[in-house]
């Protein structure tokens, strides 16, 4: 068996979502034929209100297809530079990934022995390694699982993410180094999703040599700010690496949230939305720029916000609000976002230095993820 | 196409027996049922306290301090039957977060005691000023610091002061809450009508309740018990227990668990017997368990009670999930997906 169909145990059910019956036969052909729509739509994952899970296309109408069930609750959806192929991870904690490919058979992959992922990864610029982030929970440290793409997924090995609790991986411009935002939080399977160190938890930002695997920089924030988990990231044509945080004692201060940090040096913070930082009530739940890479957008779902600036000045330009937003993803306009919520609404905005409006809204009735990947090209 | 004749009429009796539930009624019974009796409770014995520590402070008797503590006790009582609500007045202007500071980062209240204590400005502990204090030490946790401290707080009059301002902050933000959730709030919910930033119409009004009631469940696992119980029973904690100065982490637990039963024997009028008899069996089992608990100072780092302790979160996830399933199914109620479970 080349592919790693993993059909025992708890895999028997995920199998069972995926598969058809017959041996052989295209498991999903809506799938298969609707692959060529990945390159010019949205894919994000959703739950349904009869709590099933799944990946949804997006497409350039707001038209949305249930393109294929999961079993399990995704986080993001991180697409393969040759475009045929996604990888959609389960989130924390979760310990089973789905690959998709347009021309074959789904094929799942379980977590190696002691692990579990965080919804979280990156493809290597040529297309040969996937590097999942990954809780090595007895050892209490975040690793990055390094799996080969031509030998089925096989798992390679992993190396150390930097930090307790790794969430979103990028991959640096120069296509040697992967950026990693260690949330900080230690947690264990056995115990759910509980926070298990939230007093002496110290989140960072690490630049990681994909050769080495040695850590080439890190960035933590001020004394004071440990609070703040750092979890999701976007980057700029130019290294510039933006992030969210999500505060795990929200009230106590108004403590900044978006930043960006360029390796080498110190992480600096965008300046707060004219509402002040406590409008997004202590959360980021996602992150990205727009296609031109000036404009960035940050959503909270806690509270129900989307938030710009422009990048160059770091001013905040504009505010867009709606109850559970928290997707995200760039169109092909400058300026222009798709915005996704938990309550199924899409809505294009246009966010600029002189206002906000939008420009296409529409529902369905699914739950939309944390993330929406843009697939424009 | 007899057959599926047959399945369409099925399918019209099953959605004519599912009418669309009341959700203005459902909304009217929490609130008169259970949230505003709550509050009450809450704005009377804030109010009782605040007089104990005025009359404290100004003529301190010998058993200042045991009035005290048990005015305290009173208090964390009534707070703890509203501990789960993130919607409504208490959401305002940080009252939920200026009235209960807790879990706290980095030892912040004491911090902030201290801080108070040595700040030169005479009017700092005036209420508008106090007010905009750090939220650290305006609420009951930072009551329960000068209370349960190794001085009696009566003999010290610079710390009365504060453990006065603070008690007259409490009485204050509960005695808004409770007036405004009797007011307004109760009113537009009767009628169906918004009240924005608190509610929105009737089912979304709702949501938020539901939210709240689910919201309580985590907040007992994944702040009250788990950070002081943790994995491992060499990593166990006492003192990342809430309360566990004033001897109040499964008092608490008890009456959590309790007013979220509460709230679910209102919720579940509205579903069908077997549905009610599910949710009213789980609960209870929730109930048995925290009843059979040794006190968590002690049970955290005993093998056998950690047992109990594991087994009572078992049936609290085993609860929120299947209220989950259940309301959503058979009211169409659904949780924050991002806003309440995103990660």
């Amino acid at each position: 068996m080349q592919r790693r169909h993993f059909l025992t145990g708890s895999l028997l059910s995920l199998a069972a979502i995926l598969f058809d019956r017959q041996a052989g036969a295209n498991p999903n052909p809506a799938a298969s034929d609707r692959a060529s729509g990945w390159a010019n739509g949205w894919l994000t994952g959703y739950g349904t209100a009869d709590g099933t899970y799944g990946m949804a296309l997006i497409d350039q109408t707001l038209t949305v297809q249930e393109l294929q069930p999961t079993g399990y609750r995704l986080h993001d959806i991180i697409r393969h530079p040759a475009g045929q192929e996604i990888c959609m991870p389960a989130r924390r904690p979760g310990s089973h990934f789905i690959i998709l490919n347009g021309q074959k058979s789904p094929m799942v992959v379980a977590a190696a022995a002691g692990r579990h992922f965080y919804g979280h990864g990156v493809y290597s610029t040529d297309g040969r390694y996937l590097y999942l982030t990954e809780n090595d929970y007895a050892g209490r440290r975040g690793v990055i699982g390094i799996y080969a793409v031509a030998a089925g997924y096989k798992r390679l090995g992993e190396m150390p993410s930097g930090g307790i609790g790794p969430h979103e991986i990028l991959l640096h411009g120069d296509g040697r180094h992967l950026i990693v935002a260690n949330g900080g939080i230690a947690t264990h399977p056995a115990s759910g999703r509980a926070k298990l160190n939230l007093d002496t938890m110290v989140p960072n930002l690490a630049l990681i040599n994909i050769t080495s695997g040695k850590r080439a920089a890190k960035t933590e924030l001020a004394r004071g700010m440990n609070n703040l988990s750092i979890r999701h990231m976007a980057r700029t044509p130019d290294d510039d690496i933006l992030f969210g945080l999500q505060d795990q004692y929200p009230g106590l201060d108004e403590f900044p949230l978006v930043g960006r940090w360029q390796p080498g040096s110190e992480a600096r913070f965008l300046t707060a939305p004219a509402a002040g930082w406590q409008r997004l009530n202590g959360y980021v739940g996602s992150l990205k720029t727009d296609s031109s890479g000036s404009i960035i957008a940050a959503v909270s779902p806690k509270g129900g916000t989307a938030v710009f600036w422009q990048r160059e000045s770091g001013a905040a330009i504009a505010q867009f609000n709606g109850p559970d937003i928290c997707g995200v993803a760039a169109t092909t306009v400058p300026g222009q976002f798709l915005i996704t919520s938990g309550m199924g609404a899409l809505t294009r905005v246009n966010a600029g230095p002189a206002d906000i409006h939008v420009v296409a809204r529409a529902r369905a009735d699914l739950r939309f993820d944390n993330h929406c990947l843009a697939c424009l090209s | 196409m007899r057959f599926c004749l047959i399945i369409v009429v099925l399918l019209s009796i099953s959605a004519a027996a599912r009418a669309a539930p009341d959700y203005r009624e459902i909304n009217r019974a929490l609130a008169e049922e259970v949230i505003i009796p709550a509050y009450n409770q809450l704005e009377s014995a804030t109010s009782r306290q605040k007089n104990h520590w005025i009359s404290a402070c100004e003529e301190p008797a010998a058993d200042a301090l045991d009035h005290l503590q048990a005015a305290y006790q009173t208090t964390a009582d009534a707070w703890a039957a509203v501990f789960h609500w993130t919607a409504g007045p208490i959401t305002r202007e940080l009252r939920r977060e200026r009235f209960y500071h807790w879990p706290e980062r980095g030892n912040a209240i004491d911090r902030a005691l201290a801080a108070l204590r040595a700040a030169a400005n005479p009017d700092r502990l005036l209420p508008p000023l106090f007010a905009q204090a750090s939220v650290a030490v305006q609420g009951l946790p930072a009551l329960e610091r000068l209370l349960y401290g190794d001085s009696d707080v009566t003999q010290d009059p610079g710390a009365c002061e504060i453990g006065r301002t603070i008690a007259i902050n409490l009485a204050s933000i509960a005695a808004e809450v409770s007036g405004e959730w009797r007011g307004a709030v109760v009113d537009n919910l009767r009628r169906g009508t918004a009240l924005l930033p608190y509610f929105g119409p009737p089912l979304a009004a709702l949501n938020r309740l539901f939210t709240s009631i689910l919201t309580g469940f985590i907040i007992l696992k994944d702040q009250k018990l788990m950070p002081g119980l943790r994995f491992k029973i060499d990593n166990a904690n006492p003192k990342m227990l809430e309360g566990w100065r004033s001897q109040r982490p499964l008092r608490n637990l008890k009456i959590n668990i309790d007013t979220l039963a509460e709230s679910l024997a209102v919720l579940s009028r509205h579903l069908g017997a077997d549905h009610r008899e599910r949710i009213r069996h789980g609960m209870a089992r929730s109930q048995q368990l925290a009843a059979q608990l040794a006190p968590l100072i002690s049970g955290v780092t005993d093998p056998a009670e950690r047992r109990k302790i594991f087994q009572l979160i078992d049936s609290l996830t085993s609860n929120q999930n299947e209220i989950a399933n259940i309301f959503n199914q058979r009211l169409g109620l659904t949780i924050g997906f991002n806003s309440l479970d995103g990660d």
